[in-house]
C-alpha cells in the first residue's frame, strides 16, 4: 500500500495510514476526523485499507466473524442506499454525550495510579465516614423464591438431586474457574453448597 | 474517545445527510452481523439478504436513534428482529431449531437459541483465519504484540496503552498501526480474492 | 476456537503488569463506560482489600461464610470460611489453594496454575465481553449499608446468564452479584451483608481458623497441557474460549489423570472434563440446579463431564461436540 519516495524518507502514504488507524481506535482530535472522512469518502485505496484494519480488528477476537466477511454485502448495501432518501436525523447531537478520554485529566489520573499499587487505598464511605460494618436484614425477606420453571428449559427432563457423583467436578471447576471480573471467593462458596449434598 | 463515540461521530454525520458514514458503519459491522445471522439462518443466500435488509432498515430508523444504547447494540436488536420477520413472512421457522426449542425461545424478545451452524466450508475457514492470525501475531515483536493485544482485546485507550507500556503516546499509535498491517497482511492471502467487489 | 485469549500471546505477568498499572484511580468514580466498569470491578476484584460477610442465596437454600480479602502488589491472600452448614474453609495464596475439611481431618491443596500473581486477569479480554453481553447502568441502590450502582449484564443470547451487579463507584468492589434466568428472574445471589473495605486487614485474619496437625493432605498439583496434541477437539460456544487446559487428579483418591479445560466468556465460566477408559454404562443425564448445569456422556471408552454456570442446553452442546480426533 505504500510507495517509497526515496532513500530514507517517510511515506506521506504511511503517514496517513496511520492516522487512519488511530482514527478507527477514535483517538484524532476532531478536526482530524474531518480530514479522514473526505479521504475516505474519495480514496477507495484508503478505503480498503479501512476495510483491512476493521478485519484485522474482528479476526483477533474471533476467528468465526472474521471468517464471515463479506464484501459482495457492502457492495450490495452501497446500491441499495442510493434508492433510498436521505435520511435527516434530529440534529448532530450534543456534546455531553461524547466522553473525552484524551484529556489531560485521565493522564494525570493513570500516573496517580502507578503510585496507588503499592500503597493501600484507604477508602471511605460515602461522605468522607469511615466505612462501619452493618449488618443488614437476611435477604431472604426481599427476593422472592424463583420460580423453578422460569430458569432455562432444558433440552431434556434433569433428574431432581443432584448425585455426588458430581462434586469432583464441582469441586476441580471451583478451582479453576476464576474469570476475574466475577469474585474468586464466590466459587469457593457456591462450590461449599454444592459438596454437602 | 472510545469506539462507541467513534460510531457517535459516524451516526450524527448520517444524520446530517452524509450517507457515506453509513456505509463505514455497514462496512464496520458486516461481519459481526453477518456471523449473528449465520446461527439464526441455514440458508447463505438467506443471510445476505436479511443482512442487507437490516442494514437498510437500521438506515431508515437512524434519525430515531439518540444513542440510548451503543450503536451496534441497536443494529443488534434490528437484525434479530428482520431475522424473526423474514421466517414469519416465509410462515416458516428457523430451521436450525427443533419445535421444542423453539417453545424454549417464544417470548424470548430479544436473544433466540443461536446455535452454531457451521458448514464444513466456513469450519475450515475459521480455522485458516485462527491460523494466519496466531501466526502474525506470534512473529510481531513484543512490543507491538503487547500494543495491539491491548487495544483489540482489552479496548484501553492509547494513553491508557501508554501508561501500561510506559513509551509516549505517539509510540502507541505506531505500534497498534504496524501490528495492524502484519495482522492484515497475513490474512490478504486468504480472504483478500475479492477484494475487488468491496467497491 | 472462537479467538485466543490474551494469555496465550502474552506473558502472564507483563500483561498483568501493563493492567495493573494502567487503572486510573482518580478517574470519575460513577461516570464510566462499560469497558471502564468492567475494568474497574476486574481490578477490585484482584486488588481490593476488604473484610466481610457474604450471604449466597438460592432458591430457599441461604448460606453465610466470612471472607477476607488482602492484596498488597505482592501476591493476593483470601480467606473464606463458611458459617452454616459443614464447616470449611479455603485459604487462597497466589495460585495455591487450600481447602480445609475439619470434620475430615483433610486439607486438599489445589494448584490452580500458572496464573501466578494475576489470575484470570485479561485472559478472555474485556471487549470480548462486550461483545455477547451489553452493559447498562441502572439505578443507585444500598447494599450493607453502602451505596452502589446498579449494572445489568444482558446477554445477546440464550448461551448464557444475565447478571445483575452491584458496584462500590470509588472501589470498584462488586457488593452484590445476582444470575439472571429469562424474564430476568434471580436465579442466584451473592452479597455481602456486612463489609469494610480498604482498611488494613489483619494479617492473622489470613490464618486458618484451626490447626491442622495430624490431618491428611492431599495434593491436586495440574500441569498444563494442549488438548489437540493429545488427540481432543472441543467446540466452544459462540463468545467462550479457553482459559486453560490441564492434566490433574479429580477426587481425593489416587487415579488416572483428567484432562480439564475451562472455557470462559469472561463472565461465565464452563468446565469439560475427559477421564479416558472412565466411561460408565449409566452416565449421570443433564442435571440443572439453580444456574448449574452439569452433563456427562461417553465418547469411545472416556468419559466427558461438563460442568458450569451456563443454561444446560449450552452444557449438553459443549458435551455433544467432544470429539477424539487422533493423536498427533
Amino acid at each position: 500500500m505504500s510507495t517509497t519516495q526515496g532513500a530514507g524518507k517517510p511515506v506521506s502514504a504511511d503517514a496517513e495510514l496511520e492516522l487512519l488507524s488511530a482514527w478507527l481506535d477514535g483517538e484524532l482530535e476532531p478536526g482530524q476526523y474531518n480530514v479522514i472522512l473526505d479521504r475516505l469518502k474519495t480514496d477507495p485505496a484508503l478505503r480498503a485499507q479501512f476495510e483491512w484494519f476493521n478485519l484485522a480488528g474482528d479476526a483477533l477476537r474471533s476467528h468465526e466473524v472474521a471468517a464471515c466477511d463479506d464484501p459482495a454485502l457492502v457492495g450490495q448495501v452501497r446500491r441499495a442506499l442510493q434508492a433510498e432518501p436521505v435520511r435527516i436525523g434530529p440534529g448532530a447531537i450534543s456534546g455531553s454525550k461524547l466522553r473525552r478520554h484524551i484529556a489531560t485529566g485521565v493522564t494525570v489520573a493513570a500516573a496517580a495510579g502507578m503510585l496507588a499499587v503499592v500503597a493501600l487505598p484507604q477508602l471511605r464511605g460515602p461522605g468522607g465516614v469511615q466505612v462501619t460494618p452493618v449488618t443488614a436484614p437476611m435477604v431472604t425477606s426481599t427476593i422472592p423464591a424463583p420460580s423453578p420453571a422460569l430458569a432455562q428449559a432444558p433440552a431434556t427432563k434433569p433428574k431432581a438431586a443432584r448425585s455426588s457423583q458430581l462434586d469432583r467436578y464441582f469441586q476441580a471447576h471451583g478451582g479453576l474457574a476464576a474469570t476475574g471480573v466475577m469474585p474468586e471467593a464466590a466459587g469457593y462458596i457456591k462450590m461449599a453448597g454444592e459438596q454437602e449434598r | 474517545m472510545s469506539e462507541r463515540d467513534v460510531d457517535w461521530e459516524l451516526v450524527s454525520r448520517v444524520q446530517r445527510g452524509d450517507k457515506h458514514a453509513y456505509e463505514l458503519l455497514v462496512s464496520k459491522y458486516q461481519r459481526r452481523i453477518t456471523r449473528l445471522l449465520s446461527r439464526i439462518i441455514r440458508d447463505p443466500s438467506d443471510i445476505e439478504d436479511v443482512a442487507q435488509e437490516a442494514f437498510i432498515k437500521a438506515y431508515r430508523a437512524l434519525p430515531s436513534f439518540r444513542g440510548e444504547s451503543a450503536f451496534y447494540t441497536w443494529l443488534y436488536r434490528i437484525a434479530i428482529n428482520t431475522a424473526k420477520n423474514h421466517f414469519a413472512a416465509q410462515g416458516r421457522r428457523a430451521a436450525t431449531r427443533s419445535s421444542s426449542e423453539l417453545e424454549d425461545a417464544e417470548g424470548a424478545d430479544d436473544g433466540m437459541a443461536l446455535r452454531d451452524v457451521a458448514t464444513p466450508d466456513a469450519l475450515l475457514l475459521s480455522k485458516q483465519v485462527g491460523e494466519a492470525v496466531n501466526r502474525a501475531i506470534e512473529r510481531l515483536p513484543e512490543d507491538l504484540r503487547t500494543a495491539i493485544v491491548l487495544r483489540e482485546l482489552e479496548g484501553m485507550s492509547y494513553d491508557e496503552i501508554a501508561t501500561a507500556m510506559n513509551c509516549p503516546v505517539g509510540t502507541v499509535r505506531s505500534r497498534i498501526f504496524r501490528a495492524r498491517e502484519a495482522v492484515a497482511a497475513e490474512l490478504r492471502p486468504l480472504l483478500g480474492t475479492r477484494e475487488d467487489q468491496r467497491w | 476456537m472462537a479467538g485466543l485469549g490474551c494469555r496465550r500471546w502474552l506473558g502472564a505477568s507483563l500483561l498483568g503488569t501493563a493492567l495493573c498499572l494502567a487503572w486510573p484511580v482518580a478517574q470519575a468514580a460513577d461516570d464510566k463506560s462499560p469497558i471502564e466498569w468492567l475494568r474497574a470491578i476486574r481490578s477490585a476484584a484482584q486488588r481490593a482489600n476488604y473484610t466481610g460477610t457474604v450471604v449466597y442465596q438460592r432458591g430457599d437454600e441461604v448460606r453465610s461464610s466470612h471472607i477476607v480479602h488482602y492484596f498488597d502488589g505482592g501476591v493476593p491472600r483470601e480467606r473464606v470460611l463458611t458459617l452454616d452448614g459443614r464447616a470449611r474453609e479455603f485459604i487462597r495464596r497466589g495460585d495455591e489453594v487450600q481447602c480445609l475439611y475439619p470434620k475430615a481431618r483433610r486439607v486438599v491443596i489445589e494448584q490452580t496454575g500458572p496464573r501466578t500473581t494475576f489470575p484470570a486477569l485479561g485472559q478472555v479480554g474485556l471487549n470480548r465481553v462486550l461483545e455477547h453481553y451489553s452493559l447498562a447502568v441502572g439505578d443507585v441502590e444500598r447494599v450493607a449499608g453502602i451505596e452502589c450502582r446498579v449494572l445489568k449484564l444482558e446477554p445477546r443470547d440464550l448461551l448464557r446468564y444475565g447478571y445483575r451487579l452491584w458496584v462500590e463507584p470509588q472501589s470498584g468492589l462488586l457488593l452484590k452479584v445476582q444470575v439472571l434466568g429469562g424474564d430476568d428472574v434471580m436465579i442466584e445471589q451473592i452479597a455481602f451483608s456486612d463489609v469494610r473495605i480498604g482498611e488494613p486487614v489483619d494479617m492473622a485474619e489470613l490464618n486458618p481458623s484451626w490447626s491442622t496437625a495430624g490431618w491428611q493432605v492431599v495434593r491436586h498439583p495440574s500441569h498444563q497441557i494442549e488438548l489437540s496434541r493429545q488427540g481432543w477437539s472441543i467446540t466452544a460456544p459462540e463468545g467462550f474460549s479457553v482459559l486453560t487446559e490441564v492434566e490433574r487428579n479429580l477426587g481425593d483418591e489416587p487415579g488416572p489423570a483428567a484432562l480439564q479445560a475451562v472455557y470462559s466468556d469472561g463472565l461465565a465460566t464452563v468446565s469439560v472434563f475427559i477421564e479416558p477408559g472412565a466411561a460408565t454404562a449409566d452416565p449421570v443425564p443433564l442435571q440443572h440446579r439453580g444456574p448449574w448445569s452439569a452433563f456427562m456422556r461417553r465418547v469411545g471408552d472416556a468419559r466427558v463431564t461438563v460442568v458450569g454456570e451456563v443454561p444446560a442446553t449450552t452444557a449438553q452442546s459443549i458435551a455433544n461436540s467432544v470429539r477424539f480426533v487422533a493423536a498427533h
